[in-house]
Formats: structure tokens, sequence, C-alpha cells
């Protein structure tokens, strides 16, 4: 018998995810973000879908434009230097979005609860601030060793978790380099408690290869429910360590979302549009794509 | 005697005074000049011009992950935090794990810089909507790390690009940090043990806050006085209680040749 390789298509994966899913994506603000797989999300019209996040960029910003989402569960949303997520923006003034505000540590303490196995993290300074409320589940208790006043912060609990990573091999070993940025280390923790775990990949590389680099293999093949060969999958955004924003396009797609006719035309043109993501990079070519790597030694 | 100077050097001189040896600060990157202005260029000259001065024990914690930047090599402000620009800043160290060695809850942050749409007399800051009830009438970024720097930092110094009655507002829509006064509570009646805000940074000057923790005057920016800030101010601020010393020629010099040799960090927001 030979061991099962985990490759699939990003059709195939995306199907792993349900009408009202809660779904975690891997990066941080605009880094790392698994955009290729949010654009497929939204050519399948999936529906309902509630993002918990540490931060929200633009894989919440697609999946806002497109319809799928109705709640968020965030200590941040935004594009970085590009500004306010619009089209979030927008559908939570009109009510159709819930946002649900953490903080930064406790939001990012609610997937290290996932892992740890646990349904809530305590806290102990979040007295008189306004996310302390029933929809946060945030749940004022008291300390039994202590007697001192204490929240218990909600794990996160996705259904299903997103990576976006420099280099897997088929089985699900993912590589993330020694060398690596904060961003990535919160990658590393999403999938210490992730559930059912998906990896979109730059490379696939070969397992023959991973004895000289064993420690970059951060993310254990046995957690990985499934492998897809996404490269520019974190485009028009950064990938650390491989390319930088493709600013132009970045600008579009944030200014786009301005209005609903501007967002419908630029989803029409990069979501829509190309049959798929091989299709959706042929349109930007290779001189522009190849532009971006990083120069940097 | 005094000397001349801009009221974006006469603001980090003032905050670099209030900045001890051995503390943490830790300030973050802002969208947009003004923002920018006032929430990270103002604080890193102050933290800087205090290393030189009187605190070269003084810990500057950029973004969180960046330690010790050797301010003087900036050539613009960065806009992106995770950049190569960012990364490739010469610098005492680089954190790479979450929260990991700033252990945050720890307290081991002594003063942190954050900037919102709206403060209020007892130094609640809010940067997440406008619109007390239902659905937002704006939606803004979120929390962030707002509710770890009103409470678990040692104290806090809140960074407002604007200075208005939409600004500086009786009573803010949302609490993402928590000053003085929550609903009559103090923050010992709310088992808050750090200091919460203990400055206010605006175009019109430097503001703390008295015994009852009310916004006070502090020291006011050049050509700006006690009318105008009533008048561009949602509720009545408490006069400063003495005046504060001029920036000196020592200062004035540090802060030009060393701190921003390069004019980045006080740079005017268009």
């Amino acid at each position: 018998m030979s061991r099962r390789s985990k490759l699939v298509s990003l059709s195939e994966a995306a199907g792993l995810v349900g009408d009202g899913d809660r779904l975690a994506l891997g990066g941080f603000t605009i880094y790392n973000r698994p955009l290729a797989f949010a654009r497929e999300l939204v050519r399948q019209g999936r529906r309902g879908l509630t993002v918990v996040a540490m931060t929200a960029g633009p894989e919440t910003e697609l999946l806002a434009a497109g319809g799928c989402l109705s709640r968020l569960e965030t200590s941040y949303v935004g594009l970085e230097k590009f500004g306010l997520a619009q089209r979030v923006r927008a559908l939570s003034q009109s009510g159709e979005l819930e946002i649900v505000d953490y903080s930064e540590v406790t939001s990012f303490d609610r997937f290290r609860a996932d892992g740890d196995n646990q349904t809530f993290v305590p806290v102990d300074y979040l007295a008189g601030n306004s996310i302390v409320t029933p929809e946060s589940g945030i749940t004022p208790f008291t300390c039994p060793i202590t007697g001192r006043p204490l929240f218990a912060v909600p794990a996160a609990r996705p259904d299903v978790t997103v990576l976006h990573v420099p280099a897997a091999d088929e089985f699900g070993n993912g590589l993330i380099p020694a060398d690596r940025v904060m961003p990535q280390d919160l990658d590393i923790v999403m999938a210490q408690g992730s559930a059912r775990l998906i990896l979109t990949t730059e490379r696939i590389v070969r397992t023959e290869d991973l004895a000289d680099v064993a420690m970059t293999v951060q993310i254990p093949a046995f957690r990985t429910s499934a492998v897809v060969f996404a490269p520019w999958g974190a485009h028009p955004g950064p990938m650390s360590g491989n390319y930088e924003t493709d600013e132009p396009a970045f600008a579009e797609f944030a200014e786009a979302g301005r209005d609903q006719a501007t967002s419908a035309a630029h989803l029409e043109r990069t979501v829509y549009g190309p049959r798929d993501h091989d299709d959706y990079l042929n349109e930007f070519g290779v001189t522009r794509l190849v532009g971006l790597l990083r120069r940097r030694l | 005697m005094t000397h001349d100077c801009n009221p974006r050097e006469f603001l980090a001189i003032q905050l670099a005074r209030t900045l001890r040896d051995g503390e943490v600060g830790f300030t973050g990157l802002s969208t947009g000049p003004r923002a920018a202005l006032y929430g990270t260029g103002i604080p890193l000259a102050a933290m800087g011009l205090a290393q030189r001065m009187h605190a070269p024990d003084f810990t500057i914690l950029l973004c969180g992950w960046v330690i010790n930047p050797r301010l003087d090599a900036l050539e613009f402000l960065p806009e992106l935090e995770f950049s190569d620009l960012m990364t490739d800043l010469p610098s005492e160290g680089h954190i790479t794990g979450y929260p990991n060695a700033i252990a945050y809850k720890r307290g081991i942050v002594d003063v942190g810089f954050s900037t919102g749409a709206q403060v209020d007399r007892f130094g609640n800051l809010n940067s997440v909507r406008i619109g007390v009830d239902g659905p937002p009438d704006v939606r803004l970024v979120g929390p962030i790390l707002q509710p770890e720097h009103f409470a678990v930092f040692g104290r806090e110094v809140i960074a407002m690009p604007t200075h208005s009655p939409r600004t500086f507002v009786e009573s803010v829509d949302y609490r993402s940090g928590v000053g003085h006064r929550v609903d009559g509570m103090s923050r010992a009646d709310l088992g808050l043990t750090t200091t919460g805000p203990a400055r206010v940074l605006s175009p019109l000057g430097l503001f703390g806050f008295d015994d009852g923790g009310s916004m006070q005057v502090s020291a006011l920016a050049p050509g700006v006085d006690v009318d105008e800030v009533t008048a561009q101010t949602g509720f009545a601020v408490m006069p400063a209680a003495e005046s504060p010393a001029p920036p000196t020629a020592e200062e004035l010099q540090l802060l030009r040749e060393a701190v921003d040799p390069h004019g980045v960090l006080l740079a005017a927001a268009s």
C-alpha cells in the first residue's frame, strides 16, 4: 500500500467548506492571506460564513464583496496602508454583517485555547470594555483560586482552517522558514488548533528532500486534510520571503469596495471572469508576477 | 530663553520629558499622514529624544516586534508592518512569536501610544464604531490592541490626529480603551490595576488628567490659546496646573541632528 496524497484542486478544497461554517484564514492584516482560496469560495457562491480571525484583511473583504459572509469575529478589519475594508464596512452599516469585536491578544488567545483543547481562556483585564457583550460570549466568572473577578473568552472553534504556506509536500507537511516573521508564527498556532486544515502553497516539494530541511516542517502532515498548489496564492497581497504587494492591483481592489457597482465589476473581472486560479494568474501575466519577486537575498 | 521650534518639535519634547529611564515604550504604525505623525512619528521622536537626554535605558518597541530600531536610519516612515523596510531596519532585536517576549499581560510595557476616532473627558477611547446601538453609523477598524494598552500597559498616551468637538466628545460611542471613569465607576472599582490614560497628544497640545480623572491641559502647542481648546473640545477641559518649561537648545539640537536627521518622524502632515 502506498501513502495517500492529499493534493487536490483548489475547487475540491473549497468544497470542504460548507455554507454556514466557521472559517479561519491564515496570515495577518494583508500578509500571507489565502486569497486564491477566498476567490474560489466566492466563485462557488458559498453563503452564511463566519470568519473568525485575529486580524481580518483582504480575504474577509473578498468574502464580504462576494456575499459569502454573515458574521466576523476579530480585533481588526482593514487593509493596512490601503485603508478601510469598504465592503465589510458597508455591510456592517446596513446590518447585513454582524461584527463581533475582541481585543488583539484575546482574539489570538482564542486560537491558543483550541490548541489546548479548552473551551475558554481566562482574562483579568476586560472590565469596563465594550467588547464584553452577550454576542462575544465573553463571560464574567470568579477565579476559583484567588476569588478575583475574571472573564472567560471563548475558544475560536473554526470548522475549517486555511493557511497559505511557502512550501508543502503532497502529504501535507507545511514548511515555514526559520527566518519567519510574526504572521507565520500565528499560522503555526492556528494549525495547532485546527479541526480540518487546508494548506494552499506556493510550491510543492518532494517529500524525500524534507530530511535536509526538517526544522522548517512546522505543520506536520498528520494535521493536514488537503494540500492545494496555488502559486501567487496571496496575490495581490504580499507573501513573506516570496513576493511583495502588487500595489496597483491591491489599490484597485481596495478602491473598488467603495460602492456596490464598482465592487461587482471588480469581482466580475478578477473572480467570476477567470475560470480558475491559473486563468486569474494568466490575466496578470508572467512579467507582472515575476516583477513582484522579492529582491532581498 | 525660548528657542524657535515648530509645534511638532514642541510636542515631541514635552512628551519626551514624561518618559522615564528603564521604561519600555510601545507604538505601532498608522494609516494616513496625520495619524502617522501623531500616532507614530511624534511618539518615536519623543522616545528617541528621551534615550539621548535622561533615559538611556528606555526601550523602544516598534509594532511590538522591532526592539530599539535605529530611528536615524529611517528615510521615510514605514507604512507596512512586515515589509522589507521594517525587517531590514537596523535594530537590537526582532521578536517573531506572539506575544512571546513582550508578555503583554505581565505588564512588561510601561507606556503605550494609541489613536482613535473619539476620546472623552475621562480618557475613554473609541476606534470601533460611531453610533451606540444597532448597526453602526460608521464602522471603523476595531479595538485592535487598545483593550490591552489601557488595562495591562503601565500607562497610555492617547494620540489624536485631529482635535475637534467631533473627536473630543462628552461620551464615546464605544469603549475600546477604558479611561478613568465608566458609568461613575473608577478604575479601582473596575478592578483595573494600571494607570490607564496618562496623556493625550493632539495638534493643540499635550494634556493630562487631574486627580478626579478629568482631562486637563499640560502644555498648549505654540500659537494655541485656551479659548481655541475650549471651542474645539466637546467638554470642559481644566486649565494647566503650571506652565511648561520651553524646549532647551540641547533638546532641539538632539532632536534635529541625532534623533530625526532626515526629518522623517516630524515631517509636517500634508
